[in-house]
Parts: structure tokens; C-alpha cells; sequence
């Protein structure tokens, strides 16, 4: 047997506790989209109403009946976006932001920002101490979206973006790399009804900034890396010193590139994955990236949750490679292949998505107490709407014979997974601890008090219910997300009540 | 004292628990069917993964419970050894292993897995099981094994994403089950890598195969049970264990299936095999992959 070191445990899932249920008491907070440990409290921004804005984007998904009450006109929706702090001694949540309302193209009142899909603590050379920065997600019918910043965590205010185009809607990194602040876009609308993308934006440059209230934004990179392919830089990460960026590319899977950032910008780069680490489309995106026990880990899968509708790729689920600082790369989680890299196979054991096609995503990943937790989105929850007489008989024949609201109670709710070294994963929760409607973690934070867990859970406040006499939308009290706090005290705490 | 259990570890197919079956003839050892210790942690568990799966998990314990507790493998047995589980469904499985194991005594329980090595916490999890085994890993030559793995799945209605190759240059993943043979060694070794030379032994079927009676004969030594000249004999057959046949309809497995065809042993020569040779199986003309061939030789393989 493998001895293993003096760390301490993993957490397990009775070390979780939920602190903040049902959206912050507001169903329509769906994403607990970003997250930040900042002088001692925790941050997080929410994004709104998810499933209203799903009915913008084309093509639109063949769901029956819709899964949330929305109303006909998305505007309709208070979409004001917030910002909720967490103080651990008190136990005490208090929202200190929400979007203000702004003139919209359409001659009515509109949320500046429906989204926050990224928040990191960084120090500009202007800046007197760490701050907050936020990246926001804009509706059509306002500006793109900006930057907010924070001195304080009391007062956000927005700095100069940068010289995107209108065509731009949202952006989800904001990475700190040699005292600069990089972002990219990756939401984009062009401005025609039902053209929304949430992972394709309409350029895919990265741009960098030494203080970001002096609007001197560079490009950093070449548009696409030179591959036209390479239509967003979705992800951005650090290792060894390195910059790393990752790719959608729908035409023949993602690319992975780094640089020193040395002489720059414009910087050096590298490419260090191609052609989805040779899965091809299947690794449409690379999503998440964490450096862990001296290697890069990167989580690959298809967009739009493991079903890119626009390009008619998958459904697939998610893998998980890890690169060393030489460029070499194992398989951890994934399809076995032959690929002019060499054979990979998955060294964990498992295919993708832990063996589940319903983990679209290998959503989030965390480095905690010296282990490495990951978090899936899975959309089983998503089987009772969706068009499944058009799936393949083998497949319906298990379906039918599991039941979907087995397959729903055994499989639905995301998966939070923890491993030692990156080969040996074993389950925190395979449930959503324990609520099926939330279907991702889609934030993690590291503290002092313990490892912070933000789901996203679309199903809120009303939710379409199959009852006896048929479908009805009906309040859903376990809608909106939720956030957990993972420590092992909890666990003592409770038994010693 | 209850003496120290042992598992051979390698591939799916007959031989893992045909060289159990083997060694429970000897008088030293007793063979079980597969009891899959890594992939549950009590009876309920594993009752719950089959009945989510199509494979009887179970029959295993049902057999060696029915056989080693009841008597015997007949329908009432079985319909014991269900009681017996059930009553015990919450324990944990390697406690269940060791009720198993004294009973056995002083014979050495015996048993194979061709499950957890696909996965390596699942391994360690049997290793863990039973933390005195002594590990046998069982190696085939790439080229014969893939061959019987191609075999057995060409047929099947399903092919496993394990047995294919996802790899570019093709439209559809291929059945190639290079990748799994290297996948499962890699497991093995890497689970068992911190194991000193006294709990793990390497076994090349093929030079068994050869040359059974030396290297039972070391194999028996390695496991420090007496050398008598007719327990090697018996050694060479495995077809007179009851686990090497089909159990009652109520659970007729335990055991790799294609085993009941062939439950004996038979002395053979080496196949002729070259690592180099384009594979059979691909219509593409590829070969094995230079990892293939790398762990084939450091596992004593040309």
C-alpha cells in the first residue's frame, strides 16, 4: 500500500454545512458565480434568473415544459445582480451590492448587470492595499460589461473595461500574472434577438493592464492565438511561473497556451495542448484550471454544459488532464487514446465525467488542505424535460428501466470529489449534498474558517412539477443556490451537541 | 492464527481465477469467487451497485457463503447465505472476509479480483481489505491477451469504453484493448509499488503455462506452504474446485464465465508474439503504442 503523507483528512460530506440556502432567500439568485476570501469575510456574486436568459439564446433548447416560470418578456424580471458578504464569527450574510437599474436600448429601466462570473483579490500598482475586483455580465440592451472594483468590501465602482465591442455581454477571468490584471471576453450578443452566447465571445484576445483605473488596456495575445478555431480564450490560470490560457474551439477541441510574460505585451506564447488534448470536439473547452502538487490540472468538456446546441457537438461528458511544467501530460479522468503524444490512459480509472455522461462539466477546482477538490455540473435534474424519445433505444431502455426520477435521486445534483494526488479521487457528494436541483458547484474559496462551496441551482422560485392532474409551476423552496462551508470542526461541533 | 489470504490480481478473463482455483488444491489454500472487496464497503452497497448495474455482483459472496457456511451450492444454500448476508448487510465487507477466512483455516483463503484493477482506489481498497495478503499480479503477454479480450467483446452487443481507443484519425472509437492491458497493469503496479517482495509476487502465465511444475513449485515456496511433490500435482486441477463451474441458477457466477467452458489447465507453449507486429485486431495497420511495449518488457514480457 501507497503510505500516505501527514496531511489532514479529506473533508467528507457530513463536514459541510449549508449557510446560506435558497438564493439568499431569493430564488431568481441562481449562480453563486464567483468567489473571493477578502479581510476575512467571504464574497460572492450572483447571477440572476438563468433560465429567462436561456430562453434568449438560439437554438433554443427543445425542453418540455419549460423547467422555470419565466415571464414573456425577460425584462420583466428583476435581474439586478448582488453581492453578498459572509463574516464566519457571526454566522451573519448581508448583501452590500446590487446592480443599479440603467437606461436600456429599449427605452425601459435594465439591470447594468445581470452576472458577476469572476471576482479575485489583486494589487494594482495604484492600488493603496489588495482590492476586489469583479467581473460583470451585461444585458443587451445596456453598455458592455465592466470591472467593478472595491477598496473596502463596501463600495463597488466600476473602472475602465477593455476596448472590447458592443457585441461583448460578459467575461468570467480576471487573473493576476507579474503585477498585471489580464481578462478576456466570453459572452457575447450581436444584437439580434436570440443570438446570445454565454461561452463564444465575438473576439478572442486577451488583454492585460497595469492599473486598471488608467484604461490602458494591451492586447496581450494574438486574436484566437493566431487560429481563427480558437473562437474565445474561455480560462486563464498560473503555474511555474507561467500565464496559461485556454480555448473554445468547436472546429477540432481546445488549445491550451502559456507564456512567461517576459518582454510583453504583446507576450510570447506557446502551445502546449492542441485538438482537445486529441479527443478532438468532445474537448471543445478547456473550463477550469488549478495548480496542484506541482502541476497544472485543466478540466475539458463541451460548452454549454456538455451539449454545445449551436454547433451540434456531444452530448459528452468532462475530462481532466494534468500538465507538468515540461509540457508532458497525463489522463487523469477521460477516454483512453492513442494520441502522437503517446498512449493515455486514465490513471484515476474513471471515463469522463466520473463515469457519468450526465457530468457535462468538471466545473471548479480547489486546493485545500493539501487536497485537490473538484466540482461537477451534472444535468440528470434535466431529464424530466428534456426530448428523451429521440435518444438512442439502448439508452432509453436503461432510462426506462432505472426510471427518471431514480436516475434523478441517484445521479442528479452535482458531484463535489476530493483527491490526495490527482489519481485517487473519492466522493464528498454525489447528490448536491443531498438536493437534487443543484446541479453545479460553481465557486470554490479557500479560507481560514474552511473550504467555502457555491452551487448553481436554476430551479427557483417556480419550477415546472409533474403532479397527478399535470404540469404546474409551483414554488420550489430548495431553488436558487446555496453555499456550504466544509470544515472538520463542524463535524465535531455537532457531535459534541 | 488465521494465515495470511491471497489475491491474484490481472486482467478480465478465466486465468486470475483459474491460478486461485489452482492454488486452492493445494492444501495450504482454499479458493473463494470473486468477493469484490474494492468495490463496496458492506453487503447493502454492493446489493445497491447491482441492481444500478447488469452484473451479479453478489454471487460471489453467495457462492462462498452458500458453499464454505451451508455445505454446499444447491438453491436452499444459496437461500442461506442470503439470509446470512442480510442479516450482516451492514457490516463491513473485509469483516465478512475474515468470518470467511477463519473458516477456511488453516487453509489460506484464496480468491482473485479482475475488478478494482481497472481503478486504483478501488484496488486500494481491497488491498486495504485484507492487509496481510500476499499479492499475486498475474501477466499475459499483450498480444495473446488482447486477442482473447478482443475476442470475448467483439460479439458483445455493447463494447465498454474501456476496450476502445478514443484516439484521433478515426471517426468512431475503435476496439483496441491495448489501452485497457496497459491501463490495468499500470493500476496494479502502481497500487502495489510500496509493497515489500514478501506480499507481492509477479506470475507470467506463459512461462506457467510452460512449465507448470517449477513454477508452482516456486510459487508455493514464495508463499511458504509446504512443497509436497502431490499437492503440486493436484495444483493442475483447478477444475476439481466447485467455483469452477456454474452455480445454481440463483447465482451462477463468481467467476469469469468463460472459465466454465474450460475450467481445466492445460500446459502449453508460449504463443508466438512480437510487440512489433501491427495489431491484428486494427484495421488501420497501427501497432502497439511505444507504453505498451515499454511496460510489456519491464513486466518480463518480449
Amino acid at each position: 500500500m501507497r503510505l500516505r503523507d501527514s496531511k489532514p483528512e479529506g473533508l467528507r460530506a457530513e463536514d459541510f454545512r449549508l449557510t446560506a440556502p435558497s438564493g439568499f432567500g431569493d430564488g431568481y439568485n441562481n449562480y453563486a458565480h464567483s468567489m473571493a476570501w477578502f479581510r476575512g469575510r467571504l464574497f460572492v456574486g450572483t447571477t440572476r434568473a438563468a433560465f429567462a436568459m436561456i430562453g434568449a439564446t438560439s437554438p433554443l433548447p427543445d425542453l418540455k415544459p419549460w423547467p422555470v416560470h419565466c415571464p414573456a418578456d425577460l425584462y420583466d424580471v428583476d435581474r439586478r445582480a448582488e453581492i453578498w458578504r459572509y463574516t464566519p464569527e457571526s454566522d451573519l450574510w448581508e448583501r452590500i451590492y446590487r446592480a443599479p437599474w440603467s437606461e436600456g436600448r429599449n427605452q425601459r429601466l435594465v439591470p447594468r448587470y445581470v452576472g458577476y462570473r469572476g471576482m479575485t483579490v489583486h494589487q494594482a500598482p495604484g492600488d493603496p492595499h489588495p482590492c476586489i475586483y469583479v467581473s460583470t455580465w451585461a444585458p443587451i440592451m445596456t453598455e458592455p460589461p465592466d470591472i467593478l472594483r472595491s477598496e473596502d468590501g463596501e463600495t463597488f465602482h466600476s473602472v475602465p473595461r477593455p476596448p472590447w465591442d458592443e457585441s461583448v455581454r460578459s467575461f468570467r477571468t480576471l487573473q493576476p500574472f507579474k503585477g498585471r490584471l489580464h481578462t478576456t471576453p466570453t459572452g457575447s450578443n450581436p444584437g439580434v434577438a436570440g443570438q446570445a452566447q454565454e461561452s463564444v465571445s465575438s473576439t478572442s484576445v486577451i488583454y492585460a493592464a497595469d492599473d486598471l483605473r488608467s484604461a490602458e488596456w494591451h492586447a496581450a495575445s494574438e486574436d484566437g492565438f493566431g487560429n481563427r478555431a480558437n473562437v474565445t480564450v474561455f480560462e486563464m490560470g498560473t503555474f511555474n511561473d507561467h500565464l496559461y490560457a485556454g480555448t473554445v474551439n468547436p472546429f477540432t477541441g481546445f488549445e491550451l497556451w502559456k507564456t512567461d510574460g517576459e518582454g510583453g505585451p504583446p507576450y510570447r506564447w506557446k502551445r502546449v495542448l492542441q485538438r482537445g488534448a486529441y479527443r478532438g470536439v468532445h474537448n471543445e473547452v478547456l473550463g477550469a484550471m488549478c495548480a496542484f502538487n506541482g502541476a497544472l490540472y485543466v478540466c475539458s468538456g463541451v460548452a454549454n454544459g456538455g451539449y454545445h446546441r449551436r454547433f451540434d457537438i456531444g452530448p459528452a461528458a468532462s475530462e481532466l488532464i494534468r500538465v507538468w511544467p515540461d509540457d508532458s501530460w497525463e489522463l487523469l479522468i477521460g477516454n483512453a487514446r492513442i494520441t502522437p503524444e503517446g498512449a493515455k490512459v486514465p490513471l484515476s480509472g474513471y471515463s469522463p465525467g466520473f463515469d457519468n455522461l450526465f457530468n457535462g462539466y468538471f466545473w471548479r477546482m480547489c486546493v485545500h488542505d493539501g487536497w485537490l477538490y473538484m466540482g461537477t455540473l451534472n444535468w440528470a435534474n434535466m431529464l424530466p424535460y428534456l426530448p428523451t424519445h429521440l435518444w438512442p433505444e439502448d439508452t432509453l431502455v436503461q432510462l426506462h428501466r432505472w426510471g427518471t426520477e431514480q436516475v434523478n435521486r441517484h445521479f442528479g445534483g452535482f458531484g463535489l470529489w476530493r483527491s490526495p494526488d490527482g489519481v485517487r479521487w473519492e466522493p464528498v457528494t454525489r447528490s448536491g449534498f443531498g438536493n437534487k436541483y443543484n446541479w453545479g458547484v460553481r465557486t470554490f474559496a479557500s479560507s481560514p474558517h474552511g473550504l467555502f462551496v457555491g452551487t448553481a441551482n436554476v430551479f427557483g422560485p417556480m419550477m415546472a412539477m409533474e403532479r397527478e392532474t399535470g404540469w404546474e409551476y409551483a414554488a420550489n423552496p430548495r431553488g436558487g443556490c446555496e453555499i456550504y462551508l466544509g470544515r472538520h470542526a463542524a463535524t465535531a461541533d455537532r457531535r459534541a451537541a | 492464527m488465521r494465515p495470511e489470504p491471497v489475491i491474484v490480481l490481472g486482467t478480465p478473463g478465466p486465468d486470475p481465477a483459474r491460478l486461485g482455483a489452482m492454488l486452492g488444491q493445494h492444501p495450504a489454500g482454499a479458493f473463494v469467487p470473486a468477493l469484490r472487496l474494492g468495490s463496496a464497503t458492506t453487503p447493502h452497497a454492493l446489493g445497491v451497485l447491482e441492481k444500478r448495474g447488469s452484473t451479479a455482483l453478489t454471487d460471489g459472496w453467495r457462492r462462498a457463503v452458500a458453499f464454505h457456511c451451508f455445505g454446499g451450492q444447491d438453491a436452499g444454500a444459496i437461500v442461506d447465505a442470503d439470509h446470512w448476508l442480510f442479516r450482516r448487510e451492514d457490516w463491513p465487507l473485509p469483516v465478512l472476509a475474515g468470518e470467511i477466512a477463519d473458516r477456511l483455516a488453516p487453509a489460506a483463503m484464496v480468491t482473485f479480483d479482475t475488478d478494482a484493477v481497472w481503478r486504483i482506489v478501488e484496488l486500494e481498497r481491497l488491498l486495504a481489505a485484507l492487509p496481510d495478503a500476499r499479492i499475486i499480479h498475474l501477466v499475459h503477454h499483450p498480444v495473446p491477451d488482447c486477442e482473447r479480450m478482443v475476442d470475448a467483446q467483439r460479439h458483445a452487443w455493447f463494447i465498454p469504453s474501456d476496450y476502445r481507443d478514443f484516439g484521433p484519425g478515426h471517426d468512431r472509437a475503435v476496439l483496441d484493448p491495448q489501452l485497457a492491458w496497459l491501463r490495468i497493469h499500470i493500476t496494479i503496479r502502481r497500487a502495489c509499488e510500496a509493497l515489500p517482495p514478501a506480499r507481492y509476487s509477479r506470475v507470467d502465465w506463459h512461462a506457467l503455462a510452460r512449465d507448470p511444475e517449477p513454477q508452482l513449485g516456486a510459487l508455493v515456496d514464495w508463499l511458504g506452504w509446504p512443497p509436497a511433490e502431490a499437492a503440486i500435482t493436484d495444483m493442475l486441477r483447478p477444475e476439481r474446485s466447485p467455483f469452477c463451474h456454474p452455480g445454481p441458477a440463483e447465482a451462477p457466477g463468481g467467476v469469469d464465465r468463460s472459465l466454465y467452458e474450460s475450467p481445466g489447465f492445460a500446459p502449453r507453449l508460449a504463443p508466438v508474439a512480437d510487440l512489433s507486429a501491427p495489431l491484428s485486431w486494427r484495421e488501420d495497420g497501427v501497432g502497439f503504442a511505444p507504453e505498451v511495449r515499454t511496460l510489456a518488457r519491464e513486466l518480463g514480457l518480449r
